[in-house]
């Protein structure tokens, strides 16, 4: 996805920047809005879930993503293997399809997901149920998916730059699987200490 | 589960290796699937520790009630899954 997202907001410095803050708006207003209503769902089933074994399987779930992203053993992904529109980039404004494309790939429900640890976060947005603290949560989520457009893109000034920054991204992917295998099975720890430690 | 019982298989200890013209000792893991297997483990083994860690910390030292820490987790998780979500190409 950065090596798609970047020639958008390539160019001058202060349109790029703009642009990568109208993303980082569109991201992170919608994955709020995601968090705000699995937070309310979460508030309706919270009286009837039993809460220790609710974030027990939580814990036992980020424990198996945690081997899956580290390549042990594979657990099913769901997800909607699509792409966002590629055609926005020439149909639009540079600003106008940064915010369009933060706004679509802010939930992370609307494409393809590439690290598991989505999942968990989702669920703690669900199991927290409480609507403004699952916005805040699912906000972080999506701010944070601006931050390596704004690393990735800092230094380039053209499109096949861009590309080229791209591809040196990725060629990280599988640190950045193991980084998502080593933050999971820290959560799992520390959701159980925290469930049970009390 | 086949896969994994053949990377069980293939996974031979962790040893210390003296590699020629280095001062210091490699940590070996093996080779091929079951390298790959030993090294997955220490890494979750590491996280589970830092988790650990960080857990013991907080109750000695921070005055976190403990469902904020939980809570704290769902924000770090939620940082790292948006920081990686889209390192596909």
């Amino acid at each position: 996805m950065i090596p798609s997202i970047n020639p958008d907001v390539s160019g001058k410095r202060g349109s790029w920047m703009v642009a990568v803050g109208l993303f980082a708006l569109g991201s992170t207003v919608s994955a709020a809005v995601l968090g705000a209503a699995l937070g309310t769902v979460g508030s309706i089933v919270k009286p009837i879930l039993p809460s220790k074994a609710a974030w027990t399987l939580a814990a036992a779930s980020a424990f198996g993503y945690a081997l899956h992203e580290l390549s042990i053993f594979r657990l099913p992904r769901p997800q909607r293997r699509r792409q966002v529109p590629s055609g926005w980039r020439v149909r639009y404004h540079p600003w106008t399809a940064a915010l369009l494309y933060g706004t679509a790939l802010g939930p992370g429900i609307l494409h393809y997901i590439e690290a598991s640890t989505y999942y968990l976060v989702l669920s703690w947005a669900f199991l927290v149920g409480d609507p403004i603290l699952s916005a805040l949560l699912m906000g972080v989520f999506g701010f944070s998916q601006a931050l390596p457009h704004l690393l990735a893109g800092w230094r380039v000034d053209s499109p096949e730059a861009s590309y080229r920054t791209g591809d040196r991204v990725l060629s990280y992917r599988a640190l950045a699987h193991r980084v998502n295998g080593i933050g999971l099975s820290t959560a799992a720890v520390l959701t159980l200490f925290g469930t049970f430690l009390r | 589960m086949p896969q994994l019982v053949s990377l069980v298989r293939q996974f031979r200890p962790a040893q210390l290796v003296p590699v020629r013209g280095k001062k210091h000792l490699h940590l070996h893991l093996g080779r091929g699937q079951g390298g790959l297997l030993g090294r997955s483990l220490v890494l979750a083994g590491f996280g589970s520790l830092a988790g650990a860690g960080a857990w013991w910390a907080m109750v000695r030292f921070g005055s976190v009630p403990p469902t904020s820490a939980v809570f704290g987790v769902g924000f770090l998780l939620a940082a790292l899954a948006g920081l990686t979500a889209l390192w596909s190409p």
